[in-house]
């Protein structure tokens, strides 16, 4: 077969094997490819990081998804890394991988067009169970994909508040069509041009970071659908269309352009509303019109400073003092509401305050907090010592009260750049209210006194959970409950209290949300019928559990439970 | 089939029925989860904890579980079940109750219970008391808890010990 067509077979062979999962996914997962052996065994300790793994099967089969995933859940393979050959799928692994935990989390179709699933754990010079969560979470946060994300981000950010605020500086500060606001024309073009750029980037990275690619997964069409159709995709359009309502707005003028460099301006507040951890901080009804104002009055603070700069330089002297006294006139009150708007979304996202020390979301708010703090000092040095000095001052020419301001403002400037950058940043990590109340675990923990101080301190962190199937009542300890190694228990009664004494029982975890297949692992069963084992949680997230029991020949127990693993949340 | 046992057939019937239309007036419902016949046994005037009885079942689709538990009566309400150990039947607070589909949860002596700790008042036999039960999808409902004698195993079905 000429090398092509058979390009062209595989592309179709891969078509119908995702045709067929998509028809056959309402259905059970039926086994009929089973794995026969892998490389690296499941379970496995390996000493140096290897070339490739490898998963073998007792038939040909389709790869459909095959991935290795670091402890953080990033996954560190490419799917043109993946290579099938008969029964054999073989992933290649790139260089320099870490010490730690690692998950192969495959979906292949056997001959017969029937999914099959799964995951493989194995460790690099440790055993199989993750590293110490933070170090995890900041391995996973600083990959090529993320840092361009957050670049970009800030990069977005910046100029989209640059060109809204600059819009609104023109309405509100200067007056439209007067010879100032004309000269900040084409500047204003430029920052809008960035801001739409960035947006549109910043979906594509959505898009990969969502299919698990890398960088280069931007070449594919797949990547900017997914992006496309997430909530960043939804805040792409909205700022686009308000970045083109500035744009318009700044070559119109009269009512007709100021009506249009508002509505750009709203427009830009809300993309910031559409999307982000802040806006969907439960209650929504309150965050997102939280986000909304803090953003408009972030766009107008933000926007004013080159404007003002601009004019500092090169306007009359009565046209400088008049913008400047209008400008902090309007100021003042945008910045109580950017604060008191930005205060009520810090108490939702942390939650309590000692997740500003605790958590990685919290060192983030707090370098962003001290800057804003210097940035509110630099504001009220300009509003009450240094533009009264320029009124005072009646030429321009000589008066160190021009200089100074324009150094404060530029000052200003590069600070702001720095509290965008670290805005952007939040994106890296969940917020502490995601780890307190994400499945409720956190919520009970927290009520989860020891009411006589005869549990072992150990058990505090665990998880307790009770679960029936039928009349059976299984109660499931998992400590402790964090990524890692866990001890898993169960206890197994029947109606009238009497223990359940199993043939045989295992353990299925996946974790839905990370893209885990079920990681299946056998339980031991000791006399007093409980069943025990150890458990491998590779990564944070919500893992669902499927505990499944084999009470006689011809009876089996199902207990399904799911248990939120924290985050970076210490032993 | 002799007449004693249409007798015996029919009685239970009745029972049942009975005992079904009842249900009604101790049934609580959050969301999808029903909460029924909660009780409680009455304490001693000193005692400073007391258990909670009930069954919780699942009319919906999708699990959902019991998180915690608040009284006004009590310092606090936890979930506690006990567990035979080692052969040792040992008490020991849950941080959650699953109530799936299908499968009504029983909260039983012996077994399953919330657990009142810090009494404020005591138990007495004959009175009710309420307790908000919150459920992490379903959210919380509160429900009147009845009080019965020291020694009940199981919940009173007529209904007539209800504070008049």
């Amino acid at each position: 077969m000429a090398p092509i067509s058979s390009v062209v077979t595989t592309r179709l062979i891969v078509a119908l094997a995702v045709l067929s999962i998509c028809l056959l996914m309402a259905s059970a997962a039926w086994a009929h490819a089973v794995v026969l052996e892998t490389s690296p065994e499941d379970g496995a300790e390996l000493s140096t990081a290897p070339r490739e793994i490898w998963l073998r099967f007792n038939e040909p089969v389709v790869p459909v998804s095959v991935r290795v995933l670091d402890a953080s859940g990033t996954a560190i393979t490419s799917p043109e890394g993946v290579s099938r050959e008969a029964e054999t799928v073989r992933v290649a692994l790139p260089d320099g991988m870490k010490q730690g935990g690692y998950v192969i989390s495959y979906r292949v179709t056997s001959g017969d067009g029937h999914p099959v699933a799964g995951s493989i754990v194995f460790g690099i010079g440790t055993t199989p169970e993750a590293e110490p969560a933070d170090t995890a979470a900041s391995d996973g946060a600083f990959s090529i994909i993320s840092v361009a994300a957050v670049t970009m981000r800030a990069l977005h950010y910046g100029t989209l508040l640059a060109t809204a605020g600059g819009g609104l500086f023109i309405v509100l500060v200067l007056g439209h069509g007067t010879a100032s606001s004309a000269s900040l024309t084409t500047g204003l073009c430029l920052t809008a041009i960035v801001a739409g750029a960035t947006s549109v980037l910043g979906v594509g990275l959505a898009g990969a970071t969502l299919q698990g690619f890398s960088v280069d997964g931007l070449l594919t069409a797949e990547v900017w659908r997914t992006g496309l159709a997430s909530s960043v995709g939804v805040a792409a359009m909205v700022a686009f269309s308000g970045l083109l309502s500035s744009v318009v707005g700044l070559a119109l003028k009269g009512r007709v352009g100021n009506v249009a460099l508002i509505c750009g301006a709203l427009l830009a507040a809300a993309s910031l509303a559409a999307t982000g951890h802040a806006a969907t901080a439960p209650p929504e009804w309150l965050s997102r019109p939280l986000v909304f104002v803090h953003g408009l009055m972030a766009a107008y603070w933000v926007g004013a400073l080159w404007p003002l700069v601009k004019v500092l330089r090169e306007a009359p002297a009565d046209e400088v003092i008049y913008a400047v006294r209008r400008f902090s006139g309007i100021a003042v009150i945008a910045v109580i509401v950017l604060a008191g708007a930005g205060g009520v979304l810090s108490v939702l996202q942390l939650g309590a305050m000692d997740a500003v020390t605790n958590t990685p979301y919290g060192w983030v708010w707090l370098v962003k907090m001290t800057l804003v703090a210097a940035l509110l000092s630099l504001a009220a040095l300009n509003r009450q010592r240094l533009s009264p000095a320029l009124v005072k001052s009646t030429t321009r020419d000589g008066a160190s009260a021009y200089l100074l301001l324009d150094r404060s403002v530029r000052t200003e400037i590069a600070v702001v750049a720095v509290v965008v950058l670290a805005t952007a940043s939040f994106g890296l990590t969940p917020p502490p209210r995601a780890l307190l109340t994400q499945d409720g675990a956190g919520e009970s923990r927290r009520h989860d006194h020891d009411p006589d101080g005869a549990r072992p301190a150990g058990e505090r962190h665990g998880y307790t959970t009770v679960v029936m199937a039928g009349q059976r009542m299984a109660t499931i300890e998992i400590d402790p409950a964090q990524p890692g190694r866990n001890r898993f228990k169960a206890y197994l009664t029947e109606p009238g209290g009497s223990v359940v004494k199993p043939l045989e029982a295992h353990i299925d975890m996946a974790n839905p949300g990370a893209g885990i297949e079920p990681i299946t692992r056998s339980l031991n069963i000791t006399a007093q019928g409980t069943v025990d084992g150890e458990i491998d949680l590779p990564m944070a997230g919500r893992w669902t559990l499927a505990l499944d029991v084999l009470i006689d020949d011809f009876e089996k127990a199902v207990f399904r439970t799911e248990l939120n693993v924290p985050e970076g949340a210490g032993p | 089939m002799n007449i004693k046992n249409v007798a015996i057939n029919l009685g239970m019937a009745l029972c049942l029925a009975g005992w079904s239309g009842n249900a009604g007036a101790h049934g609580y419902k959050a969301g999808s989860i029903e909460v029924e016949h909660p009780w409680a046994r009455s304490t001693a005037p000193s005692a400073p904890s007391g258990a909670v009885y009930m069954v919780l079942s699942n009319e919906g689709k999708d699990a959902d579980r019991l998180i915690s538990a608040s009284t006004p009566i009590a310092e606090k309400a936890e979930l506690h079940t006990h567990i035979a150990d080692d052969g040792i039947m040992r008490m020991r607070p849950v941080s959650a109750v699953e109530v799936v589909p299908g499968s009504p949860t029983p909260f039983a002596p012996g077994g399953l219970h919330v657990m009142l700790l810090g009494l404020k008042q005591s138990l007495v036999s004959g009175k009710a008391f309420p307790l908000t039960l919150n459920f992490e999808k379903s959210g919380s409902v509160t429900i009147q808890v009845e009080i019965q004698g020291a020694g009940a195993m199981q919940p009173s079905h007529g209904g007539s010990e209800l504070p008049k």
